[in-house]
């Protein structure tokens, strides 16, 4: 099975990244030959639209899985429709995600983990946006 | 004659200007046949109609074009994506995906598609009104939400207006949307004259600066230069008005009863009537300096 794995460098030794589309690289693993191809990201610099033509590119490479810290929903969309399976991973080296995935250890995505922009830089951009995670819903009760 | 309400920073008083401005002129026209026109090109968030409530008369729609796949006829040859400046197209071994909020209507992708698959289709993007009142002919542009881009409802705007008369021999002002991108780019494009608002703050003046870039160095307009909140700030906007020769031709102070007659919906000229001849004397001006560069 080919796996891509959104990553902040090359090699099996990086960093998972933390965003999709604008990611820096995306390590490419062959698990039946072990082989790892380190793929420069085509949609880094992208104006608009780098979800939709980074997830193209990696359909393009012939993977049947993607891992990545998180996807947002037109990469989703585009990875949905070519079946390829989308794994999320909050921290690790490639080959230990890879490992992680293996062993049956990575939660599954079905839809998209961040909104629209999430990794997109710039003057107000960026991913210091949003949301926190989880909500404050079931305490206080039960004075 | 047209004249652009434009500015960088938003909130400095565009609307408050040009409403002020446009009735000041409306009463100036009673009698002749050319009623003076004001319209409002912030179509992200269009709000002249607080102030001057207009009849409206016509309604028309803005349609853009987004292409359609026809799954039958696509060879999955990826043309279209590779086309594509703005990654609106997916294109994967047994499907093509369009994201029309992406997309800018630049037709690239039937163009070149060498199967004809792609037909382009009209989609509903936003609306102008064309009206009348109190001696002013009224129009506004109005981008649906959820839509991407204002500039084509901006065009859309002026188009109108133009294809009934309204610009001919009258008075046209338009409530420029803030910033200094596409949108105002286009609001500013044809003006005969520029007035800039401003604030007397370090953003202001900022920002002025990128208004006056765009106005007057790339669009070669001339430009006029309004301060509203006109307390004196740390006066780097004055400075920098008579550095660059730039005539400051509206000077408004920071009031309470500015604000309390605007937040009321009250154009300033109705409700403090005091304000008149500031404003008499701003049209006058503006109108020199747009005349003065007339070949």
């Amino acid at each position: 099975m080919k796996i891509a794995v959104s990553s902040t460098a090359p090699g099996a030794e990086a960093q998972v990244s933390p965003i999709f589309g604008r990611c820096n690289c995306f390590v490419v693993v062959d698990t039946e030959t072990q082989a790892v191809a380190s793929l420069a990201n085509p949609a880094l610099g992208a104006s608009g639209g780098a979800g939709i033509q980074s997830a193209q590119y990696i359909v393009q490479q012939g993977v049947q899985a993607v891992i990545s810290g998180n996807v947002g929903p037109n990469a989703m969309q585009v990875l949905n429709a070519a079946g390829v399976d989308v794994y999320a991973a909050t921290g690790g080296t490639v080959a230990e995600v890879v490992a992680a995935l293996q062993a049956g250890q990575l939660e599954a995505l079905t839809g998209p983990s961040v909104a629209k922009d999430f990794g997109k830089g710039g003057p107000m951009g960026g991913m210091g946006g949003g949301r926190g995670m989880g909500g404050g819903m079931g305490r206080g009760r039960g004075l | 004659m047209r004249l652009v309400i434009a500015s960088g920073k938003g909130g400095t008083g565009k609307t408050l200007v040009a409403t002020s401005l446009a009735l000041v002129a409306a009463e100036r026209a009673t009698g002749s046949d050319a009623l003076p026109a004001l319209l409002d090109a912030d179509v992200e968030a269009p709000n002249v109609a607080l102030f001057v409530r207009a009849e409206v008369s016509e309604t028309v729609a803005v349609e853009r074009l987004v292409p359609v796949v026809n799954a039958a006829l696509c060879t999955h040859c990826g043309r279209c994506a590779e086309v594509c400046q703005f990654n609106a197209i997916a294109a994967l071994p047994t499907q093509t995906l369009v994201f029309a909020e992406l997309c800018h209507g630049c037709g690239s992708c039937a163009l070149q598609c060498p199967a004809g698959a792609i037909t382009e289709e009209p989609q509903p993007m936003g609306r102008v009104t064309l009206g009348q009142a109190a001696g002013l002919r009224l129009g506004e542009g109005e981008l649906q939400v959820g839509e991407a881009m204002a500039t084509p409802v901006i065009r859309a705007l002026k188009h109108e207006a133009q294809r009934r008369g309204w610009d001919g021999e009258a008075l046209t002002i338009i409530d420029a949307p803030p910033g200094t991108a596409c949108p105002v780019i286009e609001a500013l494009r044809g003006a005969d004259a520029a007035l800039l608002v401003t604030e007397p703050t370090p953003f202001g003046l900022h920002d002025l600066r990128m208004a006056v870039e765009v106005a007057r160095d790339v669009l070669g307009l001339p430009v006029g230069v309004a301060i509203n909140r006109d307390d004196g700030g740390d006066g780097s906007v004055a400075a920098y008005c008579a550095q660059e020769g730039l005539p400051v031709l509206l000077r408004l102070p920071l009031e309470r009863e500015i604000a309390a007659a605007y937040s009321d919906g009250q154009p300033l000229v109705t409700a403090l009537p005091r304000y008149r001849p500031t404003f008499e004397a701003a049209l006058d001006a503006l109108l020199a300096l747009a005349e003065e560069a007339q070949p």
